[in-house]
């Protein structure tokens, strides 16, 4: 049950102005996944609501589940060049955002979350720009671990960084809208390994879920803090509001990886804080 | 050290790995069978026999390397699996380290062990603080499957190496070891070196290669009708080789033109994305044109995928097979493995017919590392370097396949040229042994694509050219990125962070980055380092930087040449500055004493001692600093000395006289030109005795003539003269170029050299400067390019300063000629060729005008006297017209050779979508007659025919023969009687009435006329097919839009078709404006500005 809440509270964190105090808190929307975390298992010891598949049915392709310090996970082993992943089947509504989101860990080989629909086809590619929203590969392989993204964060704003890793879980989130129109009702969502090197990749904590969430924030300090506004990356306006007596406001976003600015405004309209949602 | 060799051997029946060694003392036994021991192998030669077969050892020494030759012999039929493994032991105390041929290890109480030979320089070693061992394969070794190891017991050390093969009666096994003790000064990096010295032909190109694949590599971005612009667009990212992607389409025959087609789809032919269905003749030329133009500004590298071979071809010798090829396209190839069946010598001969027709530098291996494990028939038949995997199926590397077919290209020449192999090892699972067969190596990626991937390849490839394979922001390539999660500034962060990476770690290695990433920043960002990168790549790669103390671990060091070519790169890549102590051991550079001259501007202070140079720096972040050596003799003790950088001027002061010999090439592209005092200089070198000396750098192209008349010159220059050189040719036919490009890529939007040009409408692939040998052009503005013997008497007008200049500064020169002319020139074609760049470089540097400059208006549209019809009025401002109208201007001579351009304001006040408006001019002969569409323009290049019986006036009917190429219909044609084969009766106004229809009848063709013949035509007459068209040429707007504000419309022309500009008819001698609609509607047009002018 923890891990249902994990990565909720990984959004949950507090900025510090000069003398004013911002308390946010995301809370994510119902993840659409059965037995995310892989905790349950059925008779045969495979996790619930899952299904293993890899595209040849290759014996070299395992899938199973691993048990580290109480903690349930699945594994995709390659011994060969290839591919396998865990399946879910997850109910969508078309024209509406979604956030797939996993812990990872890969040895040797790169891990996947792939996102697709027997639905309809967009025609587009999943590795080549226009980017598919009907077959998407979201991977992270362990050519980029720690070594290389330690010798890239000399040049490149660490925050823009994300690494995979042997021993550490690393979260992978992306969003897709799905197109409307054409009667799409069902994604997969199947986390694994990505078609290549021998080895292994862990997967846990899995998420599927409405990008839109809700954010609480509560502001402490200053001189009279009255209103709030949120925007985008691009300037546009996500949310604004007046804040309540105690200093509290919650209002909805739509993405939950897009980058978000919060202002906070004195009762005259002179801004008191802002920085990063 | 002692060395002893385990066999094992496996059955193939069986099912798990049965090895044995030799020495119980290592404990490596696992099974039980086939135990052979070869103890003290190093003092004699020796035959063992064994279980299934024998074995000869041979040893011997090659350079300090101990060499252990063995050869497998065996009469079985039955293959037989084995393994033969070389065992060193030796103590080893304290810290040790392990260096897999990937990456170093500390040894500590675990056994360590790689198994694969994919990344792995064959030399795994084991040292300490005091020495090391290696145990090795030669370079020449075929082998799909080795594994090395390292334990440690107590304080003995063993290190093991090996490999398996599979024996049977098919052929001999060699496999052949080498071992080595090492002092490991620096650690593993002394083994290698050793290696390398042993074995140099192993780590740089074979000789007499086409030496630009040192250069940046990239794409030429071109298309059949577009091949003319590349000479200038590939000028602008130093472009030097091109990783061909020849005309195939989804697999094909690699000698395409070989193949049995009638028609082919050539996939870039009226530009990128516009393909045309060709026959074989046109397909032919189109592919020699590529290679033809293309090879004038870069060395061309045939692109051949060795496992991929067209189903036709493939399935012939389906012993080959191994399935469907997952890397080109399925459907219409297969993965195979050549070597071992006739399909090896069939396409060894297509790679020969390749050379012979295409005009190619080499061939650029696509995937040369390891995709598949073959198991083919042909593979066990090959009988070289097969293995075997842990359940016993044999297979062949795909790896050895690169071998075999690069041994087959090094065997090839063009003329005098031998063809190279540039190698892509894609971005992992590449082999030591094919690295060592290649001439060059590209990455296909940039470093932080696989960043543990860049070092063993850099090990293996040695001083050869390596290439990294990626734009700056190819955001597939780097999972590790968050991309989907940066703005636009964070994104440019990004792309900024991404190219200084690949600049430091360019630097580190001597790897260049491509054209694309060359791209980054509009060039700005890399430009200023490319010839410090190309020089770095032609030194050489050392694996030994032979730099060390206090605060070199933080920094990012690489080393390139020996001796006085010797060049060092300190880069620091931290956040923060990083305080230095360093010393190098110059012991390794060559013999001599060395100091280091900065690339950059500052002061530096060095202590010479025997064997090392010390000094001490603060490098601020991100500082990059490239030390070029210049050799010491004979010092005593130490000398201080202070080395000031400023421009192109190096002051060096020391406290001892110091005897200096260094090389006269500087990393910024000039060449030492003087010193102070006086020296010694050959063409490469200079040596000066001193203890307080100027330097004094000059640009190698010299200049002689004010710059900017240069640059006025050129721009009223059309006819060029060049000597015989095919440089030299090329030269002019890029100077040809320079306009139109310039011109195609301010139509098309965007920065010269990025925008491709099979993006560029074709229109502007036309050179505007005509090439004539010396003395044959027209003109007294001429643009010479020759050395001094091309054009002699050009020669006798360098005065003796200039004379001097030339031969010292080695780069060609620049001078005016007269009043009107230029002359590119130098000692050689190359000097030429180098003359020639610098001179595009000067234009850039001050763009040219393109049409606007120096104009002359010759035609004043704004005055109503001008135009002689229409019902124009005026108020004195703004001309106005009634719908329809035919608006027509005074006639206007033109000259050959000019550029005019026609431009115009116009609207409709009350109209905002009015369709149909037309400008153009109308066209004159030399009596004033309108000359039509149909009377000058051939319908097609269709064979001129002939009347093959008399007609007399009033017919409707001809017959013609000679006309096999004719259309079977026609529309809006007519015949031009008395055609002349050269078109010197254009234009033609001997036309037969409008065609109404053809009846082709066997080999003639009877000709319905919609009219009778105005006169008799005899049989025995020739005939070209005209087509009509507009009745004038629409230059300006051709069927355009107005509304109400004023649309200016503007397009240019001249009577010989100049490269972006409308031809006019032939025959044209002068001209009229037109502004015409066929428009009814009731409206007015309103306009002004419209006038003509001429470039000059």
């Amino acid at each position: 049950m923890k891990k249902i809440f994990l990565l909720p509270l990984i959004f949950a964190m507090s900025a510090i102005g000069a003398d004013i105090s911002v308390k946010t808190h995301r809370k994510l929307s119902k993840n659409l996944l059965n037995n995310p975390g892989f905790e349950k298992l059925d008779n045969s010891s495979k996790p619930e609501n899952w299904w293993f598949d890899n595209c040849s049915n290759s014996p070299y392709v395992l899938g199973y589940v691993e048990n580290e310090d109480r903690n349930k996970f699945v594994s995709v082993e390659l011994k060969r060049i290839n591919s396998g992943y865990w399946t879910q089947k997850v109910a969508v509504e078309e024209g509406k955002r979604y956030c797939a989101a996993a812990d990872l860990r890969a040895i040797g080989s790169t891990a996947m979350i792939w996102l697709r629909t027997d639905d309809w086809h967009d025609g587009k590619s999943p590795q080549h720009e226009p980017l598919s929203s009907t077959e998407v590969y979201i991977t992270a392989s362990p050519r980029h671990g720690e070594k290389m993204t330690g010798e890239l964060s000399l040049f490149i704003d660490p925050s823009m960084l994300n690494s995979i890793d042997a021993k550490q879980w690393k979260k992978r989130i992306h969003e897709i809208v799905i197109p409307s129109g054409h009667n799409i009702h069902h994604y997969f969502f199947k986390p694994g390994a990505f078609f290549g090197a021998e080895g292994k990749v862990m997967i846990d904590n899995c998420y599927f879920g409405l990008a839109e969430h809700s954010v609480a924030i509560e502001v402490s300090g200053g001189k009279n803090p009255s209103k709030f506004k949120v925007t985008d990356n691009t300037g546009k306006i996500a949310a604004a509001g007046f804040l309540d007596n105690s200093g509290c406001a919650e209002f909805k976003l739509p993405s939950i990886t897009t980058n978000y600015k919060l202002e906070i405004f004195d009762n005259q309209g002179k801004i008191l804080y802002g920085g990063k949602l | 050290m002692k060395i002893f060799f385990t066999i094992c051997s496996i059955c193939l029946f069986c099912s798990h790995l049965i090895l044995h060694a030799i020495e119980p003392v290592f404990e490596l036994r696992i099974g039980k069978e086939c135990k052979v021991l070869i103890p003290n192998i190093s003092a004699v030669n020796q035959k063992i026999v064994f279980n299934g077969g024998v074995m000869q050892i041979s040893n011997d020494r090659i350079g300090v390397f101990n060499r252990h030759k063995i050869i497998f012999s065996s009469n079985r039929k039955e293959p037989q699996l084995l393994e033969i493994a070389a065992v060193a032991t030796g103590k080893l105390d304290g810290k040790t380290g392990f260096f897999d041929g990937n990456k170093e290890h500390a040894l500590n109480k675990c056994k360590l062990e790689r198994k694969t030979h994919l990344e792995t320089f064959p030399l795994p070693c084991v040292w300490n603080e005091q020495k090391g061992f290696a145990i090795g394969f030669v370079p020449d070794t075929d082998l799909s499957y080795f594994s090395s190891a390292a334990k440690r017991k107590d304080e003995k050390v063993s290190l093991s190496l090996a490999a398996r093969i599979v024996l049977d009666d098919r052929k001999n096994q060699e496999v052949t070891f080498l071992s080595v003790d090492f002092f490991p000064e620096f650690k593993w990096a002394n083994a290698i070196q050793l290696y390398y010295d042993t074995f140099p032909d192993s780590f740089k190109p074979i000789s007499g290669i086409d030496e630009r694949i040192y250069g940046i590599g990239g794409y030429h971005g071109g298309a059949h009708l577009q091949r003319m612009l590349q000479l200038q667009s590939s000028r602008y990212s130093h472009l030097d080789w091109q990783w061909c992607f020849h005309t195939r389409d989804g697999g094909d025959d690699w000698y395409t033109a070989g193949a049995d087609f009638s028609t082919k789809k050539v996939a870039r032919y009226y530009g990128i994305g516009k393909p045309k269905m060709c026959s074989k003749q046109e397909f032919a030329e189109v592919t020699k044109k590529e290679f033809e133009i293309g090879s004038r500004s870069c060395a061309e590298l045939f692109y051949i995928l060795v496992t991929d071979v067209h189903n036709r071809q493939a399935e012939k010798f389906p012993e080959t097979i191994h399935g469907p090829s997952y890397m080109c396209n399925p459907k219409f190839a297969k993965a195979c493995f050549a070597p071992g069946s006739p399909l090896f010598d069939v396409l060894v001969k297509q790679l020969q017919q390749i050379t012979q027709e295409y005009n190619i530098s080499g061939f650029a291996f696509d995937m040369a590392n390891s995709s598949y494990r073959f198991t083919t028939k042909s593979q066990m038949d090959y009988a070289i370097g097969r293995a075997f995997d842990e359940k016993g199926v044999i297979y062949t590397c795909d790896t050895l396949a690169e071998n075999a077919f690069a041994d087959a290209v090094h065997s090839m020449k063009r003329g005098k040229l031998p063809m190279a192999v540039y190698m892509n090892m894609a971005l992992s699972d590449f082999s030591a042994f094919t690295t060592f067969k290649a001439d060059a190596i590209m990455f296909e990626g940039n470093p932080d694509t696989n960043l543990a991937a860049i070092l063993p390849l850099r090990l293996m490839a040695g001083r050869k050219p390596m290439t990294f394979w990626a734009s700056v922001d190819d955001q597939r390539r780097n999972t590790g990125i968050r991309w989907n999660q940066a703005d636009a500034k964070e994104l440019k962060g990004i792309h900024h962070g991404l190219a200084s990476y690949i600049l430091f770690k360019s630097l580190q290695f001597g790897i260049s980055p491509m054209n694309w990433a060359i791209y980054y920043d509009d060039f700005k960002f890399f430009n200023p380092w490319v010839n410090t990168i190309i020089a770095l790549k032609k030194a050489g790669y050392q694996p030994i930087t032979a730099v060390r103390g206090s605060g070199s671990e933080k920094l990012w060091i690489g080393r390139f040449g020996s001796g006085k070519n010797t060049l060092i790169t300190i880069s620091n890549p931290q956040r923060e500055s990083v305080k230095a102590d360093l010393e190098f051991v110059t012991s390794y550079f060559g013999g001599k004493n060395y100091i280091f001259i900065p690339s950059a501007d500052g002061k530096i202070v060095q202590k010479v001692q025997k064997k090392r140079t010390i000094f001490q720096h603060e490098f601020a972040s991100k500082e990059i600093m490239v030390l070029r050596a210049v050799e010491i003799q004979d010092i005593d003790n130490e000398a201080d000395v202070t080395i000031s950088v400023s421009g192109n001027k190096v002051e060096i002061a020391s406290d001892k006289i110091l005897r200096m010999q260094g090389v006269r090439q500087n990393l910024n592209g000039t060449l030492l030109f003087r010193t102070e005092p006086e020296s010694v200089l050959d063409n490469s070198s200079f040596k000066l005795k001193s203890d307080k000396a100027v330097l004094y750098f000059e640009p190698t192209t010299s200049r002689f003539g004010d710059v900017n008349k240069i640059r006025n010159l050129f721009s009223s220059i059309y006819h060029a003269e060049h000597g015989s050189d095919r440089r030299c040719e090329t030269i002019a036919m890029m100077a040809g170029m320079y306009r139109p490009h310039l011109a195609g890529v301010k139509a098309r939007g965007g920065v010269p050299g990025k925008v491709e040009p099979g993006f560029i409408d074709a229109k502007y692939a036309v050179p505007d400067i005509a090439i004539y040998a010396p003395g044959k052009a027209p003109s007294d503005k001429i643009l010479f390019i020759g050395t001094l013997d091309d054009l002699p008497e050009l020669a006798v007008k360098l005065d003796q300063n200039e004379r001097k200049i030339i031969t010292v500064q080695q780069g060609g020169f620049i001078k005016i000629i007269g009043d009107n002319s230029l002359w590119i020139g130098g000692n050689t074609p190359q000097e030429v060729y180098s003359a020639g760049i610098e001179f595009f470089n000067i234009l850039d540097k001050n763009p040219l005008p393109l049409s606007s400059e120096k104009q002359n208006i010759i035609f004043n549209g704004d005055d109503i006297k001008t135009w002689e019809k229409g019902k124009i009025v005026t108020n004195g401002k703004i001309l106005t017209a009634p719908v329809p109208f035919t608006i027509v201007g005074k006639s206007i001579p033109v000259e050959s050779g000019k550029v005019y351009t026609l431009s115009g304001d116009f609207r409709m006040p009350d109209n905002s979508n009015f369709k149909h408006f037309f400008f153009g001019v109308e066209a004159l002969d030399d009596q004033g007659k309108v000359i039509s569409h149909i009377s000058a323009v051939p319908a097609g290049k269709y064979s001129l025919a002939k009347i093959s019986k008399n007609a007399a006036a009033g017919a409707t009917e001809l017959e013609i023969s000679d006309c096999e190429d004719w259309p079977s219909e026609v529309q809006h044609c007519a015949l031009g009687f008395n055609a002349q084969a050269d078109n010197s009766d254009l234009p033609n106004f001997n036309l037969s009435p409008q065609i109404k229809s053809f009846i082709r009848e066997k080999d003639k063709i009877k000709v319905l006329l919609k009219n009778g013949l105005s006169r008799d035509v005899a049989a025995g007459t020739s005939v070209r097919l005209h087509r009509g068209g507009d009745i004038y040429i629409f230059v300006a707007a051709n069927n355009r839009t107005l509304n109400e504000k004023f649309k200016t419309f503007s397009g240019s022309f001249s009577t010989n078709g100049k490269a972006g500009v409308h031809r006019l008819f032939p025959g044209t001698k002068a001209i009229r404006p037109v502004i015409w609609t066929w428009n009814v509607s009731k409206s007015k047009l309103e306009f002004h500005n419209v006038k003509l002018v001429s470039d000059k």
